[in-house]
């Protein structure tokens, strides 16, 4: 069989990362197809079950769904910070795992991923907590 | 250079310690200068995208956990301390793993429970696709 033979050419890591890349298109399908607002399979945020407040991370499973779908302003409007994090989680792990990266590449990921980035990080999560709470809408 | 036993800061190319008196290998004493040299050296993976992920996917505490645990590996790291670097870096797996696996956990859980439970929510997951 066709998929057997490649599977076994393929090293081990290549084969993991063949599942994971299989694991992440399937995943991409569902969240493209069902709107988690009108479907009951989607788990909804155990913290805003409870206590009535917006984690960072509500509505980052709506934002998907529409962003899948092409409505960038939709995705923004139901959680903007999962889709700015989306370009800067991608390119941190291409960095992370990147084995020989150039002076450049090390000073880029000293700036953007360094120790005064992660305060940032956690300064714009908080703030972003806080506001969409109060403010509302996004 | 920093002694690796006791955190001093030591001349560089110094063969004791002036603090504690241990003896610095051969090998601290070439490797330190690449640290100073290049200030963008990598340290230890610190997990930091993977906490924001886990963050803004599931479960925000052991997020949040995970990137002060990643702060702490840049800091260890610019103040020289590569073995406290890779400790906190192995913390900051260890978090950022048991967010992940909980998550993964309860979002199974929940999907189970809905499977068994609410067979009208099934009907309306495939009134939604839109074919």
């Amino acid at each position: 069989m066709a998929l057997q033979e490649l599977l076994i050419t393929l090293t081990y890591k290549r084969t993991s990362l063949f599942l994971l890349a299989i694991v992440i298109v399937v995943i991409a399908v569902i969240y493209a197809l069902f709107n988690p607002e009108d479907c009951k399979f989607f788990p909804p945020c155990p913290i805003y079950h409870f206590t009535g407040f917006k984690c960072p991370g509500c509505g980052s499973q709506r934002a998907i769904h529409y962003l899948l779908n092409g409505d960038i302003i939709g995705a923004f409007s139901k959680n903007a910070l999962a889709v700015i994090a989306i370009p800067y989680i991608i390119l941190g792990l291409w960095l992370d795992y990147k084995k020989n990266l150039s002076l450049t590449l090390l000073r880029w990921r000293k700036t953007l991923y360094g120790r005064n980035a992660i305060w940032v990080v956690l300064s714009i999560i908080i703030v972003f907590t806080i506001a969409r709470n109060i403010l509302g809408g996004f | 250079m920093y002694c690796p036993n006791c955190g001093t800061q030591n001349e560089d190319g110094a063969k004791f310690c002036s603090n504690c008196g241990k003896q610095f290998s051969q090998t601290n004493a070439q490797s330190e200068p690449s640290y100073n040299t290049n200030s963008a050296q990598r340290p230890p993976k610190t997990w930091l995208v993977e906490s924001i992920l886990v963050t803004i996917l599931c479960c925000l505490p052991f997020g949040i956990v995970g990137i002060i645990n990643a702060a702490r590996v840049e800091s260890a790291f610019i103040r020289g301390d590569i073995n406290q670097s890779q400790q906190y870096s192995n913390d900051a797996a260890k978090w950022t793993k048991i967010g992940f696996f909980v998550g993964l956990a309860v979002i199974i859980i929940y999907i189970i429970f809905i499977a068994l439970g609410v067979v009208g929510g099934a009907a309306r997951t495939f009134d939604n696709l839109d074919l």
